[in-house]
């Protein structure tokens, strides 16, 4: 599906809507916190999510948790 | 008399009631979660909160009438024009995302489901149905001074205040932190500064008394005599007696500094704040947590501390802390270590409700 992890995400996104607004901040940028991993790498665009993702990829949205 | 408080703190929304032993915690929400603010919109019964995931945004919730939380949409910037070079008074970059939702307001009586929101970094949003949709306030947002404002506690600006006009609710006025008071008379459209008389104590003139950089704390309306206002600002009390035409000094002792205000909604003249030393020194005068409220507008004050802690007391109100009822006779308080207070007569005497909740942010009747 897709090919790049913006086009994955809205493939995800259009099933659950809502989800969009956890894991990116208005603009679309990914939220600060918020780690995509794609093949076990960090992408690197974080504000337009272009990174290359190929047909038996996988990919990861983890959230880093912090505060006391 | 309202018999319920809705409380925002660090780690959760507690909902406080009266039974016949006194005030205490009734029932926790949305535990563990950071909730900044929420309203009991009394036209209808609904009950919104908002929560400021560190991760995940800023999300709403509503509830109507008790019954179950559901979440509902969060005011959402447009796009950021490309290129567009958008600084604030700091000169730094604004990002176009609602990063912390910091005022809730109904929208008057004549305006039912209809919801004001006020934000970091700055923009004010309104909804028409009851929080399913939101509109951002375009001219206020675009307004060429809006490059002004600049993060005062915060690091970026943002609006706390709302004051819904009672003869009016065309007419809103709204508190930035820090970017003055704005004003609009034709429900959104048209927006003008409205803090001149306000200043800081110390700087070049241009600076201190620019109304666009000033930092209002909390403002408040009197609901019977509406011409008038208080403001708790950054460097000191301050009034209005004009709709916010003219703002004055007042002095208060022990200290004028501090962040939350009330005003009895029958008289304008009696008012209530909780002063920390300064603003750079910001907790109790001398380890002692007093409330101060004048009767004559601001020339006395009578400092409140029965019930209070008057040794080894750091607590600080914040700007949502403080909170009467529509009767103006009993207040709610809650503090950031966590202690929260109710009295019912005007302060005058206090009743320790809890002093192991979370960091409070926000104190509400309900």
């Amino acid at each position: 599906m897709g090919e790049t992890v913006h086009k994955v995400l809205d493939h995800v996104f259009a099933v659950n809507m809502r989800l969009q607004t956890y894991v990116l901040d208005d603009q679309g940028a990914l939220r600060k916190h918020m780690r995509i991993l794609v093949d076990g790498l960090a992408i690197r665009d974080l504000e337009k999510l272009t990174d290359k993702v190929k047909p038996n990829s996988e990919v990861w949205v983890m959230q880093a948790l912090s505060g006391g | 008399m309202a018999q319920k408080i809705l409380v925002s703190t660090r780690k959760g929304l507690f909902e406080i009631g009266r039974g016949r032993s006194g005030w205490t915690v009734k029932e926790g929400f949305f535990l563990g979660d950071n909730v900044s603010l929420a309203l009991h919109d009394s036209r209808d019964g609904t009950d919104y909160a908002t929560i400021n995931h560190g991760h995940f945004g800023v999300k709403l919730h509503r509830r109507f009438k008790g019954k179950k939380w559901v979440e509902i949409a969060t005011p959402k910037y447009p796009e950021k024009p490309e290129g567009l070079v958008d600084l604030d008074g700091w000169g730094k970059p604004v990002k176009w995302t609602t990063q912390m939702i910091w005022a809730l307001e109904p929208a008057g009586p004549d305006k039912p489901n209809t919801i004001w929101c006020g934000t970091m970094p700055g923009g004010l949003f309104r909804s028409f149905d009851r929080g399913e949709t939101w509109e951002l306030m375009e001219n206020l947002w675009r307004h060429p001074d809006r490059n002004k404002w600049l993060g005062g506690g915060a690091d970026i600006p943002g609006i706390h205040s709302i004051c819904v006009d009672p003869r009016d609710s065309n007419i809103v006025r709204v508190a930035v932190s820090c970017g003055g008071v704005w004003v609009t008379k034709d429900n959104g459209v048209t927006w003008a500064q409205s803090a001149h008389g306000m200043k800081f104590d110390n700087g070049p003139k241009s600076e201190v008394e620019s109304p666009d950089g000033q930092d209002p704390h909390m403002m408040v309306q009197c609901a019977s005599d509406p011409k008038k206002f208080w403001v708790q600002h950054h460097a000191g009390i301050f009034k209005s007696v004009n709709d916010g035409q003219k703002w004055t000094a007042v002095k208060a002792k022990p200290s004028s500094f501090g962040f939350g205000v009330v005003v009895h909604p029958q008289d304008a003249d009696t008012v209530w704040f909780v002063p920390g030393i300064k603003d750079e020194k910001r907790i109790p005068v001398d380890g002692a947590l007093v409330v101060t409220r004048t009767r004559d507008g601001g020339k006395t004050f009578k400092s409140l501390k029965k019930g209070l802690p008057q040794k080894n007391a750091y607590d600080v109100v914040f700007r949502h802390g403080l909170a009467i009822d529509d009767a103006g006779k009993s207040l709610g308080m809650g503090s950031s270590t966590g202690n929260l207070w109710v009295s019912e007569n005007q302060g005058d005497s206090w009743e320790a409700v809890s002093s192991t909740l979370p960091q409070i942010y926000a104190v509400r009747w309900a």
